[in-house]
């Protein structure tokens, strides 16, 4: 169980307070909500660069970092195509350091037109190195768009392309910051060895005076459903033939998420799972194999990725997988593969819970689907899970119609 | 009106409660360091060997690491994977430069039984042809793709360039996945994990039964080899020669222990040069009267160039000898040389014996290589003898020192004398040992 206290500043902030006796260290988490799904089509990769302008200095604090480190603490951030989270880890007695940083960078940032052109660049060079000079790098730019007709999610956090980047002006950022970050539109979490009256306080004094702002309506287009199979192929200079099977599946706050999740673990989550034995081990036609959910707040993917053997064909290997796919949706798995599957949800749920700074993290990710103490209830949702369950979602979600297949073929051998 | 250009104060940390771990012994040498201070379900622990990429042919470590998990003559490697994910098992094997570090992450209630199977997979992998095969093709793989990225390809550059000619300068090109053999696999699982078990680290909310239990399985690889307990044939037999010596001083009357330093390793013959060899076979070795045939250099002068190799000074050379002929050291076990009634007694009768002025010495034929030893007064045939034992009553010098040996109040010093240059002798080629 983990217990927590919920307040809401005057301008609308949210403020969870996760109290933890064990640790001298203190976690400050901010959760704005806004990801890549908030970009306009012809002005993407917003987001993610925005994360990085947020550490180029604010309006009264010309550098983010350096007090932090002078405080004994450490600071990361990370972009969906869902949100934009940022935290700070830092030793207890310090904390008003964090809440001063993070407090004015919500206020305002700095905007210096060096920041801009620094951060610019540096997420250029990361498109670059991360999603086009590396081997399978391009894959997301290509599956998404397969997928997602409509929905925002058809583009990547880093962006659809480099130019929307490079084009991006100090007008442009100035406006994405004062639509998406303000206190109605963020949560902050508090973790560590604290009295909730003092955490009060120090918020109240760092936070309270920045204007309200208002949360940003979002409405998104739906994504229509998919009637048909897609398939994609693309050469590239990689050295084996690669396969990425993305299946449509619940949205987040439905009860079928978890179900397809626990689909996903069936199929490919560790060296016992059904690809991974049938596929690779048995029937040697992958070199790796595995399967997982994108956890998407909207309608999500289900992926089965994996790279081909020397020798064994698409054709080959579709078959193959279809069989195993075919098999879970006729045959009830039984009781021993679930509890398997549960054992190690279990396990891995409480590491991840040993953490304060993933506590505080996830906090505030329940908090935006409506309520912290999700948290505390997921793990039920997840035991009620019945084999049926898992074979009616395999059923609703593993067939063609709602596939896109990206195939990626290695034209090195054609080269040598 | 709050400043927000002023920072709050800091303040320093005043201590930090490290967490000191309790110690137990696996072995002399090996020990487990528990933590428990856990407060929920979770439990680590790490099984350090000394198994790290430093150690063997290039790749040999990584590849090892990779297939710890990949089956035993009793359990596939899906066997073992559906066991260890039904007890919730996170684990993973990591090969460093160091060392390699085996890890696993489980619920308290379950890590006992995890790190039995565990332990059973890496004691008794069997490395299946078909799983080496399956290991290599995917690490290649892998490596192709890693190939095609900057931070790897930097960072080979910068081994390269920096560290190369140092033991972090070796990198991995493909051709190592293609020229891996099992026996080198199975000789490096051997030597540095049956044997490597260095470190265990235990963390969780556990009781002292189950940590008892856990000692209990780290130690089963050491515990199942003392039946049989490695020792190489080059420790063997020195060790055997050191043990015989010390029964041959007490039934002298001494009782003196001779130095053994075990860690000598053994080659087999593929490992081995073998036209290499044979160039230093000996052509003479006048410590136990051998010889291949006959030479325009004299025996003794054989004796001293073998001496002047071994690194021994004329003292050391005569009691080496003297000591060698009682204890019936001769490569053909003939009496040559053998001045004494006790045989195997590390005593100084070869001294004695030889200085003896009623024994008359004469050729036994034109050779001038073995001689009789006859009773001036009855004219029998007391011994025989070589020219390289003779020597040591012939040449001026050794004679001066077979006297001192021949004294009756030297005999102590005789045996440790000789203990101290056979010491020498055994750990010659030792470079491994610190002096």
């Amino acid at each position: 169980m983990i217990h927590f206290e919920r307040f809401k500043l005057e301008n609308g902030l949210t403020v969870l307070f996760h109290k933890d006796i064990t640790t001298p260290m203190a976690v400050v988490n901010v959760l704005y909500d806004v990801g890549a799904r908030d970009e306009s089509e012809d002005k993407t990769g917003f987001a993610h660069l925005f994360e990085h302008l947020m550490f180029g200095g604010s309006i009264n604090i010309p550098d983010f970092d350096a007090p932090l480190q002078h405080a004994g603490g450490e600071s990361n951030a990370f972009t969906s195509n869902d949100i934009t989270n940022y935290y700070d880890v830092l030793p207890a007695h310090n904390l008003e350091t964090a809440l001063w940083l993070e407090s004015d960078r919500m206020l305002s940032l700095a905007f210096t037109p060096k920041s801009l052109e620094v951060q610019r660049n540096v997420v250029i060079e990361e498109f670059k190195q991360r999603y086009l000079n590396q081997p399978y790098g391009d894959v997301w730019l290509e599956l998404r768009p397969l997928a997602y007709r409509v929905h925002p999610y058809k583009w990547a956090t880093i962006g659809k392309e480099i130019k929307h980047i490079e084009d991006a002006t100090m007008e442009d950022v100035k406006s994405f910051f004062a639509k998406h970050y303000n206190p109605s539109n963020a949560i902050l979490c508090v973790g560590g060895n604290f009295e909730l009256e003092y955490v009060k306080e120090v918020v109240e004094k760092w936070f309270g005076e920045i204007p309200s702002g208002s949360k940003p309506a979002r409405v998104l287009e739906a994504e229509p459903e998919q009637k048909e199979f897609r398939e994609k192929l693309i050469e590239r200079n990689v050295p084996a033939d690669a396969f990425y099977y993305a299946f449509k599946m619940p949205e987040r706050k439905n009860a079928g998420y978890y179900m397809a999740d626990v689909l996903s673990d069936a199929l490919g989550r560790d060296k016992s799972s059904r690809l991974y034995a049938s596929l690779k081990k048995e029937q040697k036609l992958v070199s790796e194999i595995g399967a997982y959910i994108t956890g998407s707040l909207d309608n999500g993917l289900l992926i089965i990725g994996g790279k081909l053997n020397e020798g064994v064909s698409f054709n080959m290997f579709d078959k193959a997988l279809w069989e195993v796919l075919e098999k879970l949706k006729n045959e009830i798995m039984d009781d021993t593969e679930l509890d398997r599957l549960m054992i190690k949800i279990r396990t891995a749920r409480e590491f991840q819970e040993q953490g304060l700074l993933n506590r505080a993290m996830n906090l505030c990710q329940f908090e935006l689907l409506g309520d912290a103490n999700g948290i505390n209830e997921e793990h039920e949702i997840y035991y009620s899970i019945t084999p049926k369950d898992v074979q009616r979602m395999a059923k609703e979600i593993l067939k063609p119609t709602n596939c896109s297949l990206l195939k990626v073929k290695s034209n090195q051998n054609a080269e040598s | 009106m709050l400043n927000r250009k002023k920072a709050p104060e800091l303040q320093n940390i005043g201590n930090i409660d490290f967490v000191k771990p309790h110690v137990y012994d696996i072995t002399e040498k090996c020990h487990l360091f528990f933590m428990n201070e856990v407060p929920n379900d979770t439990s680590r622990i790490d099984l350090h060997f000394d198994a790290g990429s430093g150690l063997g042919e290039l790749g040999i470590a990584s590849f090892v690491g990779g297939l710890l998990f990949s089956g035993t003559a009793e359990k596939s490697s899906i066997q073992i994977s559906n066991e260890l994910d039904a007890l919730g098992a996170f684990y993973e094997s990591n090969v460093a430069h160091e060392q390699a570090m085996i890890t696993v992450y489980a619920l308290k209630e379950n890590i006992v039984p995890i790190l039995r199977i565990i332990k059973d997979a890496v004691d008794n992998v069997s490395f299946h042809e078909d799983e080496v095969q399956e290991m290599l093709n995917d690490r290649k793989q892998k490596f192709r793709v890693n190939m095609g990225k900057v931070s790897f390809l930097a960072q080979r550059k910068f081994q390269e360039k920096l560290l190369s000619g140092t033991p972090y300068g070796r990198i991995v090109e493909e051709d190592v996945y293609d020229n891996v053999s099992i026996s080198a696999i199975k000789r490096f699982h051997k030597e540095n994990y049956l044997d490597g078990l260095t470190k265990v680290v235990l963390v969780g909310d556990l009781n002292q039964d189950e940590v008892d239990e856990i000692i209990d399985i780290a130690q089963k690889n050491f515990n199942a080899k003392s039946g049989d307990r490695k020792i190489s044939m080059a420790d063997l037999i020195v060790l055997g020669g050191c043990a015989a010596i010390e029964k041959s001083a007490k039934d002298a009357g001494y009782t003196i222990k001779v130095p053994f330093t075990p860690g000598r390793m053994d080659a087999l013959q593929e490992q081995t040069d073998v036209e290499s060899f044979e160039a230093l076979r000996p052509s003479a070795d006048g410590f136990r009267n051998y010889s291949k045939g006959k030479y325009t250099f004299s025996t003794e002068e054989l004796l001293v160039d073998k001496a002047q190799l071994l690194t021994l000074t004329a003292p050391e050379m005569t009691v080496l000898v003297g000591g060698l002929r009682v204890l019936d050291g001769n490569y053909d076990h003939s009496r040559h040389g053998v001045f004494t009634k006790n045989v195997g007694t590390l005593n100084n009768d070869f001294f004695v014996n030889l200085l003896d002025m009623s024994t008359s010495w004469k050729a036994i034929d034109d050779s001038q290589e073995i001689f009789e030893g006859r009773d001036r007064k009855t004219g029998s045939v007391k011994w025989t003898a070589t020219r390289a034992d003779l020597i040591f009553g012939s040449h001026s010098e050794l004679r001066a020192i077979a006297e001192v040996y021949a004294s009756s109040d030297a005999k102590e010093k005789f045996v440790k004398d000789f203990i101290s240059a056979w010491d020498k002798v055994m750990n010659l080629d030792r470079f491994d040992v610190k002096k």
